[in-house]
């Protein structure tokens, strides 16, 4: 027995119908289409099986109406920007990182593309004219280059991002589809942000994705073009050994890359609203990143020794960058 | 355990036989079963349908659940289809069943009625198919599963005509379709077992009962049981903690966090 393909089932909203995005998508895919009024009839039905939908997960097509802009919360790294907004244009990811607190956001790990995505773009602008600079991170709850080949969504944002000198934009991705923007023009307003993390935590906790070395082809590739490349470690995940298998990743990477050419590092210990992290594990998904006795403190789970974790990574990428460059929470 | 709900007799006969099912003693409905299966005859329409559904999730413990049975259809009479949309024609509302499995069937729309459908609601139709209970027995299956576990298989038999149904053309319909029924109905009941084994979870009952554990203690007691587990694959810790019984208070919180202790390591 096995899972249908995902995507083997389009669900659209009626009026998401007549969108250039979506007959853009509909023409690259030979799915089954189910017709819907809004895409939370299906998204957020009760009593869902998120790690079950993960074997096939299906997308869905919608129109959003408002809250296309939010302020970043307390868990995100905003890398000491102001004004540091994300974008949902996606929600959910096509990876399957077992800390990932989608799984605790959201009750279907269904994919929702909205493609009204020029509704974005309004909203963007008329924001930036409230604003002297704006960091808008397109990618936080989904990976958004991960989806590229299908969705061209980050060539649009991009585009669009060209026309203003005073907007940011982060594309946060574990993907290697940097080469399906690497020939765009654009300026140095775009941040590609890469999660690394060491092949161990990659093969143990993060389904799905790249492997390291694959990544690294891609950063390099991009560095080589002189973008913006920013590296996340974040999350750092304490496993077993884990201050010798951290260090040999950073030798590593630096070997790969050159640690200096790097823009800067972001770092973070992994920690998790203990509430996603009750509905986590509930889940059934049996890892160790799930399981693991976290201590809680103020509604949020992690390693008890986070600190002493962190000191430790910031050490060690002393070794290869100057501090001024190492950002965390 | 599958539930499998029909709304008639007929409907129900060949998956009977095939399933080789008992009839079991009930003063309310007639139900039959085996150790995999248990099929019940709701009675025609929806609130039947309701009514046995929820009867059987109050009585049995029910793993996966599958409407089987007729539908009206535009075209394709004999056909078999899995519905990936059911509307509920007197709410005006829509359910969506989660089809992960690739079990080749082909899909089809429906909608529940609370009458007979005739020819002349063919225009007005939302969806290709019709019938008089999945919306029904989705809704209350639903409150009882997650809905990838929920299914509705509806062959179609006639077109909206009026005309009788001889025995003979619905044995035909089963008779073309029961082995693609008996497929989708094995296939469907694969598991999302805990990845603690019976005899793990068998264990920690009897530690909770002996030690007279809190909910919340039982809760943290779990998860790092399955911690313990994910790192080492074995729990065999547990058995130095299996004949502990105490009815003391503080001795039984020294032992949890005994416990807790190994478990974390």
């Amino acid at each position: 027995m096995s899972y249908l393909s995902n995507f083997s089932h389009i669900y659209i909203e009626d009026r998401a119908k007549n969108y250039k995005l979506t007959k853009e998508i509909l023409d690259k895919l030979d799915s089954k289409i189910i017709s819907i009024n809004h895409y939370k009839d299906v998204f957020n039905r009760y009593n869902q099986d998120y790690r079950l939908q993960k074997n096939s997960m299906k997308l869905i097509l919608a129109v959003k109406e408002s809250n296309f802009l939010y302020e970043a919360s307390s868990l995100i790294q905003t890398q000491n920007y102001q004004n540091f907004f994300y974008t949902p244009t996606i929600l959910n990811c096509i990876y399957d990182c077992h800390y990932c607190f989608l799984q605790g956001m959201y009750p279907s790990s269904n994919i929702v593309l909205f493609v009204n995505i020029e509704d974005f773009f309004d909203e963007v602008e008329k924001k930036l004219k409230t604003l002297n600079r704006m960091f808008l991170s397109i990618s936080y709850d989904t990976d958004i280059l991960a989806f590229e080949k299908l969705f061209g969504i980050s060539k649009k944002w991009i585009e669009f991002s060209q026309n203003f000198n005073n907007l940011e934009l982060e594309i946060r991705t574990k993907s290697v589809n940097y080469k399906t923007i690497k020939n765009l023009e654009f300026n140095r307003n775009i941040h590609i942000n890469w999660t690394l993390s060491p092949e161990e935590v990659v093969a143990r906790f993060e389904d799905k994705t790249p492997s390291l070395d694959a990544r690294l082809k891609s950063i390099k590739s991009a560095l080589d073009d002189n973008r913006r490349v920013n590296l996340v470690i974040d999350p750092v995940v304490k496993i077993d050994n884990y201050k010798n298998k951290y260090s040999d990743f950073f030798k590593e990477i630096d070997e790969y890359l050159s640690l200096e050419r790097v823009e800067s590092f972001i770092i973070g210990v992994f920690r998790i609203s203990n509430q996603y992290l009750k509905k986590i594990k509930k889940s059934n998904l049996d890892s160790e990143i799930v399981f693991y006795p976290y201590k809680i403190d103020n509604q949020v789970a992690s390693y008890a020794d986070s600190d002493e974790i962190l000191d430790f990574i910031i050490k060690e990428l002393l070794k290869y960058v100057k501090r001024d460059k190492i950002l965390t929470l | 355990m599958t539930l499998i709900v029909c709304a008639f007799k007929q409907e129900a006969s060949l998956i009977k036989k095939r399933l080789s099912l008992k009839k079991i003693d009930d003063n309310k409905f007639e139900i039959f079963s085996n150790s995999k299966y248990i099929l019940i005859i709701s009675g025609i329409g929806k609130i039947k349908s309701s009514i046995a559904t929820t009867y059987i999730f109050a009585k049995f413990q029910i793993d996966y659940a599958v409407n089987f049975g007729f539908a009206g259809g535009v075209s394709d009479i004999s056909e078999l289809f899995l519905i990936n949309k059911i509307f509920d024609i007197s709410t005006d509302s829509y359910f969506f069943p989660d089809i992960l499995l690739d079990l080749d069937m082909r899909e089809s729309s429906l909608s529940s009625f609370d009458r007979v459908v005739t020819k002349s609601d063919i225009d007005s139709l939302k969806t290709e198919l019709v019938d008089m209970e999945a919306s029904a027995f989705f809704e209350a299956s639903s409150k009882f599963l997650a809905l990838n576990s929920i299914a509705v298989l509806k062959i179609v038999s006639d077109n909206f005509s009026s005309d009788f149904l001889s025995k003979d053309f619905i044995d035909s319909l089963l008779e073309k379709n029961i082995d693609r029924v008996l497929y989708f109905l094995e296939s469907f009941s694969f598991q999302t077992k805990s990845f603690l084994s019976v005899e793990v979870l068998k264990k920690l009952d009897t530690i909770y009962s002996n030690l007279h554990f809190t909910t919340t203690q039982k809760s943290l007691i779990l998860n790092l049981s399955k911690y313990h587990f994910i790192r080492f694959n074995n729990l065999d810790i547990l058995d130095s903690f299996l004949d502990i019984k105490t009815e003391s208070k503080n001795e039984a919180k020294k032992v949890f966090k005994n416990l807790e202790n190994e478990l974390s390591k």
